[in-house]
């Protein structure tokens, strides 16, 4: 019996990352057009234009001239300081693959995203294999992170935030091979994805910053550690070097486009946010916006691990304060390679939540620009599961019922996936109330819009009736409205002016303070005609015209 | 001296923490009120508020009571008369 249970457990990671692919596989058409995603096309596109250009590929620059054509995006200021690494090669593909009809380019993208988070799903099994040499942890963290609702849903649409973890995870197991071995091979690799996860989002920056600090107190530690000084060198020189090669935007000008790219985030983003049911400026929300929002969004199995895990890692590495001797030939935080990487952690992790509280970020749609923080919730859940199963001294009948109610916690984790699907970008979780759900943005990519078009033409089959659609919301519906077939465009006609609708899309996210502002309000001519809800959270809202 | 580092390293990021949570909020607080009080949506609010208060008046039988009316009466007269001699 333990032969087999034995067996099944070292061939589970082969069925679990099967089983994933499949599973992605079969779903990846379901989900919503996220607003970014005409957007990061048409950066890919751009870029791929430049770099056929710099290379002289004429007959494939004007291939691609011409996908760029198609591809306007007029609703936000133009910008092409994003990253490349996933635009491009999408942009690529889609014209390798002659994929021209607009739905079938925006469903390989998702599919396209969802085999970068698969990557990075499988670098997670692998860094936690490589601190806690167990299968059953790794796997048990990697399934705990494909079950939180919000990752799962945005790995099919969100091409920036989904893409940025995978590369942040990558980045973060390869310090831990370096943590290991000192080796220019490691330091090379180290030094290429950090680089990437740094051109997917600023936040990427916040290696190099914790390699450097890291080092010091390295040196301050341990005298011997000044000869490891040259690996720091290598890691910054080839950290440039992957940053100017893979990132076109830094093949000229790259001081002033790395500037203009730092203030990026400044640019972008809504006028106003709805959040705790209050309208804020995105630079000026409270102070505990990111921390409530992962304490409503996260599941609270998740919640509770990583909980118990943080707190254990705190107090280990406070008590070390204690016995730091005044001589300098051993470390002072760390006794071994596996608490030297829980210090990097923490420390990461700290840097992260205190720049994400008091820093004049732009918060807004959620917390999803912090949604790589999930990697760090479930490396400390895992912590505190190591502690629970082989360090934890309670009375059996107790650990029983703990262990029953996480088995339960996790159940209901699977039943809110199913639940929640496509939505699973809009979950929240069970601690919070029917009230309290509608008191925070919901669907601000407009996930819901096509769901709404296709339900529509659906309605409008078998009559030659057309009808005029418009928005009662802050979102252009006009996006998604080339992704329905031809027939179905012509029957649904999207208007500019709310005086021509006849019936309202709203995905309840406003430019304006509604408690306020009247903007959407169109004279009360409007009345609500349904809403869609799941999980007691409004989803999207249908308005249809008062007959007079 | 690596001591002494740590303990600068601990008070600084003690320090930090205590600031924003103090200052920060403050001047946070202090922020968003101005944002506030000088949106877009505030100004349009006030002189909503303030047709609305003006067409109250105008549709009221009496919108000053009469000792009022007298006193404003008074005062716009001696207005009046101060303006017409100022070197009186």
């Amino acid at each position: 019996m333990t032969k087999i249970s034995n067996k099944i457990l070292n061939y589970s990671h082969y069925i679990f990352f099967l089983l994933l692919l499949i599973t992605g596989l079969f779903l990846y058409k379901d989900f919503g057009y996220n607003i970014d995603e005409t957007f990061q096309r048409k950066s890919g596109l751009y870029w791929l234009k430049y770099v056929s250009d710099f290379f002289n590929f004429d007959e494939f620059s004007n291939l691609v001239q011409q996908k760029l054509n198609t591809a306007d995006d007029f609703t936000n200021p133009w910008s092409n300081k994003y990253g490349v690494i996933f635009d491009v090669p999408a942009a690529y593909l889609e014209i390798i693959l002659k994929i021209n009809n607009p739905l079938k380019i925006y469903e390989f993208r998702h599919l396209l995203n969802f085999l970068y988070f698969y990557l990075g799903v499988i670098f997670l099994y692998k860094l936690l294999i490589n601190r806690f040499n167990n299968k059953f942890y790794s796997l048990f963290g990697c399934i705990l992170f494909i079950l939180t609702p919000r990752i799962f849903g945005d790995s099919f649409q969100n091409n920036k935030d989904i893409i940025f973890i995978t590369f942040f995870i990558i980045s973060i197991f390869y310090l831990f091979k370096t943590v290991e071995k000192n080796s220019i091979k490691n330091f090379i690799f180290l030094s290429l994805f950090s680089a990437i996860a740094t051109s997917t989002r600023l936040f990427g920056l916040v290696l190099p910053i914790s390699i450097i600090f890291i080092s010091f107190l390295a040196v301050l530690s341990n005298k011997k550690e000044i000869k490891n000084l040259k690996f720091l060198l290598i890691y910054f020189s080839f950290y440039f070097l992957f940053l100017i090669i893979h990132w076109p935007l830094l093949w000229e000008n790259a001081f002033t486009n790395l500037h203009e790219y730092l203030n990026n985030l400044k640019i972008y983003g809504p006028p106003i946010v709805f959040f705790n049911g209050d309208f804020f400026v995105p630079d000026l929300v409270p102070y505990y916006y990111l921390v409530l929002w992962i304490f409503i969004s996260t599941p609270v199995l998740n919640l509770i691990l990583f909980t118990g895990g943080l707190y254990l890692t705190i107090i280990k590495f406070f008590n070390k304060l204690d016995f730091i001797k005044s001589d300098r030939n051993n470390y002072d935080f760390w006794k071994n390679e596996n608490e030297k990487k829980d210090f990097f952690i923490i420390l990461i992790f700290i840097i992260l939540i205190f720049l994400g509280t008091f820093f004049n970020i732009k918060h807004y749609n959620s917390w999803r620009f912090f949604y790589f923080l999930n990697f760090f919730i479930i490396y400390f859940a895992i912590i505190f599961l190591n502690f629970y199963l082989k360090d934890l001294k309670i009375n059996k009948k107790i650990k029983l019922i703990l262990t029953s109610f996480g088995t339960l916690l996790l159940i209901l984790n699977i039943y809110k996936i199913f639940l929640y699907h496509p939505y699973q970008s809009l979950y929240f979780n069970s601690l919070v109330t029917k009230k309290m759900k509608n008191n925070f943005e919901v669907d601000y990519t407009g996930l819901s819009a096509i769901h709404f078009l296709k339900d529509l033409s659906m309605d409008l089959k078998g009559t030659n009736d057309q009808i005029k659609v418009s928005v009662k919301s802050w979102y252009p519906i006009w996006r998604v409205h080339s992704l329905l077939n031809k027939k179905d465009r012509e029957k649904i006609k999207i208007v500019f002016n709310n005086s021509e609708a006849d019936i309202l899309y709203s995905n309840r996210i406003y430019d304006v303070n509604i408690l306020k502002n009247d903007k959407y309000e169109y004279e009360n001519k409007f009345y609500k005609h349904k809403q869609f809800i799941i999980d007691d959270i409004i989803i999207y809202e249908i308005f249809k015209r008062k007959i007079e | 001296m690596k001591t002494f580092v740590y303990k600068c390293l601990i008070a600084s990021f003690i320090f930090l923490i205590v600031f924003y949570l103090s200052f920060g909020v403050t001047k946070r607080q202090i922020s968003r009120e101005m944002s506030n009080l000088l949106s877009k949506e505030n100004v349009e609010q006030i002189k909503k508020n303030l047709r609305k208060q003006i067409t109250i008046a105008i549709e009221k039988d009496q919108f000053i009571k009469a000792e009022d009316a007298e006193l404003i009466n008074a005062f716009i007269k001696k207005i009046k008369e101060d303006l017409n001699n100022p070197n009186k």
